[in-house]
Parts: C-alpha cells; structure tokens; sequence
C-alpha cells in the first residue's frame, strides 16, 4: 500500500455512502459521543482522500478505514481529560425503530474498550485477528475483552430487561 | 440471542443525512483547501527563488555601486512627531553634484554643476545653491560655519554661489558642505543632502 497523489474529490460521496454509517457506528459506540464521532468520520476520510492508498480490494479498503477512525477514536479518548458519556437517548435517536434500546443502552454501559472490541466482531464480523490488528493488541488480549465484554453485556441486558 | 440482537440493534445505526452532507461539504472544503495550499507552494517555491535572485542582483548591484564610489540619490519624505508626512527631501545626492572653486578674489565663488541634468529633480530646478556650509581650516578648526540664503539661477546645468569670506587670515583651506537646496516656481524648495569638499587657498 503506497501513497499516490490525492484521490478525485468525486471519491468523497462514494466513500461516505459506501462506509460513512458504519464508521458513524463504530465511533459512536467507542467515543459515545456524536460530535466526535462525526469529527472522526470526517478526519478519516480526509484522511483516506490525502493519503490516497492504494488497496488490494474492498475488504482491504474497509479494514484501512477502520483502522484509522479507531486510532483517532482512540486518541480522542487519550487526550480528553473526561470521557463524556452521551445519554443513550442520543444514540438510540440515530437508530432506525425507537423499540427496544436495552441492549444499546447495556452496550453503552459497557467500558470502551469492551464496546469497540463487540462492535467489530458482532457487527463488522471481523476476525480476532483482524481486531487486534485495527486496535493494536494481541489476539488473546482481543478474546479475553470479547469474553469479558459478552459476560458484561449479557448480565447488564438481563437486569435492564428484568 | 443477546449478539443476534447486539448486531441488529447496532446495525441500525445510522448517520443523519444533515451530518453525512455536512462531512462531505467539509470534506471538500479542507480538500479544496489543500489543493489551494499545494497551488500556492508550487508558485511561491519559483516566486521566493526569483524575489531571493533579483534581491542578490540588486545587492550586487549596491555593492558594485558602492566599490565604484557612486550612489544613486533617492527622494525621502520628511515626516512631522505624528508621522504626517510634511516635505520632501532629497538624499545621497554626493555623486550627482560637483562643487569647484572658481573663484576667491572677492569672496569664495564657487560653481555648482548638476551631473544629471535631465534627471529629477535637477531637471525641473530653477534655482540652485548652498544650504549648508563649513569652512574649516588646515587643522580642521571651524573657521566659518554658516547657512546661505542666496538663491542663484541655474544657468544650464550649473549654478554659481558666493561665499563671503570675512576675518580670515591666509591659509588652506576646505569647504565642507552637507547640504544643497532647489527650488523651482511654485514648487517647495527641496534640500539635497551629501557631502561635498573642495579645497582652496586663500
């Protein structure tokens, strides 16, 4: 993969139709945070359009994308001195049918970065392996917040539905 | 069952079209932006070299100029406390004008003669004289210091000033002179700064 000249700006739109909403969601649900989700979207693609890589398919192309909006989403977290927690009514505006939140609304309760690690996995469908590479750890370190994450999610879900 | 609803629930996530048009909107503009930056490097890159080459040819020039001993006079603006500009003078006229002794019979007569002319200012002077003078002797005493309020025609591209000299004893000596002064009908007298020197005996 290696830097070309800058895309055709008419790549914008495609891009943004193609994977805007799911590196919205996934920036949501890391940052919980809908302006910085979308400063993030954006950044990305700025980014994705300056650098102009070159890349093997589609599936290397979203992997790309990912992996940058989870490194700013990340360095978003680093630097902010507090994690400001959207309410999950924010979040739930963004979805589709307004019936049944909980288990967004257990997701949200999650720590970050049990949230980024289930979203990845059981929305994206990525591999452990893939996720470890986009977030920068082991695969082990990817299935114990995958285990943990579940077991989390699962008793938070339960007691919300109760 | 809890990941089945997880995957839907998070799936039906999505951006608002105000936010996707306005990240696109934004995308553009920084990518405009960035286009424009890169214009500019290009021409600035060839424009800085080209400011940075003409800057060395005219202070080679200068320099030049300045081995061969003459410079180019400049007008300046006289300004007042609050900066309002209030006058014109002109500067570094030393190699523009010569100044010769032609005469000491009856008093020091001394010929003023514009090098240029046709050249502003010279080209437009009427009048032509001293200013300001200094007579100083062989030990560099000041003898006579004075200014002149004499202010004889230019009769072609000369002018021709009378010095009184009184209550001095024999001797060499030099004439300093820092400053001429033009003038023209209707127009401010403009005064010329340098330095011009002529020796005589009297």
């Amino acid at each position: 993969m290696k830097n070309t000249s800058v895309r055709p700006t008419d790549s914008i739109e495609a891009v943004m139709y193609t994977y805007g909403n799911m590196l919205f969601r996934l920036s949501l649900i890391t940052l919980g945070n809908v302006s910085d989700a979308e400063d993030v979207v954006q950044e990305t693609i700025i980014k994705y359009m300056q650098k102009a890589p070159k890349f093997n398919n589609k599936e290397h192309e979203k992997a790309w994308l990912i992996k940058v909006a989870t490194n700013k989403c990340r360095d978003i977290l680093r630097y902010k001195s507090r994690h400001p927690m959207v309410d999950i009514d924010e979040i739930t505006a963004f979805t589709k049918e307004s019936e049944d939140n909980g288990i967004l609304d257990a997701l949200m309760m999650l720590p970050e970065r049990f949230r980024v690690v289930l979203v990845l996995y059981y929305v994206e469908e990525y591999s452990i392996e893939d996720i470890a590479k986009f977030i920068g750890k082991t695969t082990s370190a990817v299935k114990m917040r995958l285990q943990k994450g579940r077991k989390l999610l699962k008793e938070i879900y339960r007691k919300e539905c109760m | 069952m809890t990941k089945n609803i997880l995957a839907k629930k998070v799936t039906e996530i999505e951006m608002p079209e105000d936010m996707q048009h306005r990240i696109i909107k934004n995308c553009y503009n920084e990518m405009e932006k960035n286009t424009m930056k890169n214009k500019n490097t290009i021409f600035k890159r060839p424009m800085v070299a080209v400011a940075s080459f003409a800057l060395c040819l005219c202070l080679a020039g200068v320099s030049a100029l300045a081995a061969t001993g003459k410079m180019e006079g400049f007008f300046k603006d006289i300004k007042n406390w609050n900066g309002a500009v209030v006058g014109t003078s002109y500067e570094q006229a030393t190699d523009e004008v010569e100044l010769n002794v032609i005469d000491i019979t009856d008093g020091l007569t001394i010929e003023l003669t514009m090098l240029k002319p046709n050249d502003p200012p010279y080209s437009v002077f009427q009048t032509f004289g001293i200013e300001e003078y200094k007579i100083v002797d062989a030990n560099g005493n000041t003898v006579i210091e004075n200014e002149m309020l004499e202010m004889p025609m230019v009769d072609g591209s000369t002018a021709t000033v009378k010095i009184p000299l009184n209550d001095i004893s024999e001797g060499t000596y030099r004439l300093l002179v820092s400053k001429l002064i033009g003038g023209a009908k209707a127009e401010q007298p403009l005064v010329l700064s340098g330095n011009w020197e002529c020796e005589f005996a009297y």
